[in-house]
């Protein structure tokens, strides 16, 4: 009989530890800040160095499209900064523009465009990251990874997108210099539950107009818990224009040298 | 009979294009159709040039058509073979002749021409390059003082396209930095405009192309004397290029010969000579950005070998600032980029040798100038350009009396493989200045390009 109920009484000491411990993990990602999800995201799904190769569909308000071709390399360096070089393959029109850019702590980032048709790399200026990349709804800054220094990131809400749960995080410039080059007044993320991956993104403009929108879509567990799309489209609400971004090739921490993210690359030819 | 010969050539021309485009678009199971798919670019561009004032020896209007290839072949990962060869013809006789001589001393471009072709090989943190090579050293936009190792095509002087020097290159990469080495074995110069072309500076001997517009009293031109084949004639490049804390700079040195001519005068003879001047440079420049704007400069210290041109100090400095889309919407345009740049060259030494002349082609071309161009990018398809030069009048300076130089361009893209510029070219200033010398040939360009 005493064994009977010491039988029950562990089993509910296990199921109300389990409860709790249930309840604990609900509440834990409750509270969690925007800025622990805006690090945890990038604690999961952050790589050393990445290769990728992308096909861009320009899709524009009747319908005409226009495909380009991109290499992207990327490298997380020692000191914690990252290194991106984007090199169009195709069309014609823009084969061989290269753009390369170094990340820095404590002023802009260094960053380069060549042009084959000037034959010589380009330092630009910080006011070219809120341009449009190459014709496409990118803009410059939208293709550097993010940079959770120089933003305030709050939890503003929970929304299912594609039948999965997702926090709606707001990032907000909050760097002087930030507000002054960035194009947004403010971006939302939305960011799975279960995955902590971003899969929607809205772009605000300085006058707090939705300008643009991202989704991402074919979602691949590609290493550990690290999570990748195939596809990211981009949509300029008002221009009516379209980039589709389909990613055909993707190498994640085989090793990209430092030495590809160099003005002899971004020139090579 | 010459009508005969330039209509045949168009049409073998048009047709050639046709066929390399049918048979590459054609079928892609085919290996070769393949391999040129994979390796083989290029353009075919069509231009027109149409002047408002008549010419003694021209017509009015100047056609050109020219197809480029682009071939690129990889061994083993690290060798890397490039040509361009190029197929040209043009209505004013710019262009004849099958092909030009290995060291590319044709005073004519050629029907058939490789612009470049060279062979490279890729080490981890080295590369060697030999063939035929382009180099593009400096930072500034209108005017490189840093820049002198290919020769310029001036037989249309607002083109003056780049030449392909046959060289020797190696490049040296440690982290953040580069060092690279020319070596040039043999000298080619420049190619000028024809005798009876409208882009001759006229001398005091009236259309003299050889004279150079230098202002030689002497009779006879003889036949310009080129440097030898000789190891002492080869000329050497070096430049050093660093990026330090937002900061590019970079030092250079060149020993090598001016691509263009000056004149030597022998009264005994009655005789004048164009010759090739020895000089040595040692230029630098940096490139930086602070906020919204690119800031630049470039130097060089140009040193002629015995007096026999001004050694002068010629340097530029400007920047590039751009408005941005949310800037310039009002406008209905998607940015507008401004350059601004302020060149000026300083005299170190002036020419004491009394037996030579120089010319006025582009020698000294921005002595006290300010250099502008206005991009102004309506959207991804339609742009407008507005380029120009105004050089400043400075007295004791013969050629520099106020003159300009203006260039409207619109740009529209069919699609990402067609596409139309038109504009016009607009000259003033004095007979004897710098541009004004060219008042007479304001014109309409049009140029229409296919990319495959």
């Amino acid at each position: 009989m005493k064994n009977v109920k010491i039988s029950i009484l562990s089993r509910l000491i296990v199921i109300v530890a389990l409860i709790f411990s249930l309840s604990g993990a609900s509440l834990s990602g409750e509270q969690m800040t925007g800025r622990q999800i805006m690090d945890k995201q990038k604690q999961l799904h952050e790589s050393k160095d990445e290769e990728f190769k992308q096909d861009m569909l320009l899709i524009d308000r009747n319908g005409n499209t226009s495909k380009r071709e991109v290499e992207n390399y990327y490298l997380k360096t020692p000191e914690k900064l990252t290194k991106t070089m984007i090199i169009f393959l195709s069309p014609s029109d823009v084969r061989g523009t290269g753009l390369l850019t170094w990340e820095q702590k404590t002023r802009e980032d260094d960053q380069w465009l060549y042009l084959p048709a000037s034959g010589k790399e380009r330092r630009i200026a910080a006011s070219g990251k809120k341009n449009k990349f190459m014709g496409t709804d990118f803009a410059y800054e939208d293709l550097r990874p993010e940079n959770l220094e120089t933003h305030t990131y709050n939890l503003v809400g929970s929304e299912a997108v594609g039948g999965k749960d997702c926090y709606i995080v707001e990032a907000l410039p909050s760097t002087d210099q930030e507000k002054a080059e960035s194009g947004y007044a403010k971006r939302k993320f939305w960011i799975r539950k279960d995955i902590f991956l971003s899969i929607k993104k809205e772009f605000y403009n300085k006058q707090g107009q939705l300008e643009k929108v991202s989704v991402d879509e074919d979602l691949d567990n590609v290493s550990g818990s690290m999570w990748r799309s195939k596809k990211v489209t981009m949509e300029d609400l008002k221009a009516k224009h379209k980039t589709v971004l389909a990613t055909t090739q993707r190498k994640i921490d085989k090793g990209v040298p430092d030495s590809k993210f160099t003005l002899r690359e971004l020139t090579k030819k | 009979m010459t009508m005969l010969i330039m209509m045949r050539f168009w049409t073998a021309w048009i047709l050639s294009i046709f066929v390399f485009l049918s048979s590459a678009s054609a079928d892609e199971e085919n290996p070769v159709n393949k391999w040129i798919q994979d390796h083989v670019k290029g353009s075919v561009r069509y231009r027109n040039f149409s002047h408002f004032g008549r010419h003694k020896h021209e017509k009015m209007v100047r056609q050109e058509g020219i197809l480029r290839l682009d071939v690129e072949q990889t061994f083993q990962e690290r060798w890397r073979l490039f040509l361009t060869p190029q197929w040209k013809v043009d209505s004013a006789n710019y262009t004849a002749g099958g092909f030009q001589d290995f060291r590319d001393t044709y005073q004519r471009d050629s029907y058939f021409y490789v612009r470049e072709g060279h062979l490279k090989y890729r080490g981890d943190d080295f590369d060697l390059t030999v063939g035929k090579q382009f180099f593009t050293w400096g930072t500034a936009e209108g005017y490189n003082p840093t820049d002198n190792l290919n020769p310029r095509n001036y037989l249309d002087i607002p083109q003056r396209e780049k030449m392909g020097i046959f060289s020797f290159s190696a490049g040296y990469y440690p982290t953040d930095a580069s060092l690279s080495f020319v070596l040039i074995p043999l000298f080619t110069p420049s190619r000028l405009p024809l005798r009876h072309s409208r882009w001759t500076a006229t001398s005091s001997l009236g259309e003299r192309p050889e004279a150079l517009g230098s202002g030689t009293e002497i009779g006879t031109i003889q036949q310009r004397e080129l440097p030898g084949k000789r190891l002492d004639k080869m000329q050497v490049g070096f430049r050093a290029k660093k990026s330090i804390s937002g900061w590019d700079f970079s030092l250079s040195y060149f020993d090598g010969f001016d691509t263009l001519p000056v004149i030597r005068e022998d009264t005994n003879t009655n005789t004048a000579t164009p010759r090739f001047n020895r000089m040595r440079i040692v230029g630098g420049d940096f490139s930086t950005t602070s906020g919204k704007l690119e800031y630049h400069g470039e130097w060089a210290v140009r040193l002629y070998e015995a007096g026999r041109a001004t050694s002068i100090l010629p340097f530029v400095f400007g920047g590039n600032y751009t408005w941005d889309e949310d800037q310039v919407n009002w406008l209905w345009l998607d940015q507008i980029i401004w350059t601004l740049e302020y060149s000026k060259d300083i005299t170190l030494h002036k020419r004491d040798n009394p037996d030579y002349r120089e010319s006025s082609i582009f020698t000294r071309p921005f002595q006290n100038a300010i250099l502008s161009r206005l991009a102004l990018k309506v959207d991804e398809n339609n742009e407008f350009h507005l380029s120009g030069n105004y050089n400043i009048h400075r007295h004791r300076t013969e050629h520099h009396h106020n003159n300009s130089y203006l260039q409207p361009k619109i740009i529209h893209k069919f699609s990402d493989a067609w596409k139309i510029e038109g504009g016009v070219e607009l000259f003033w200033g004095a007979q004897n200045s710098f541009w004004g010398k060219w008042k007479k040939n304001d014109r309409s360009f049009l140029f229409l390009t296919y990319l495959f």
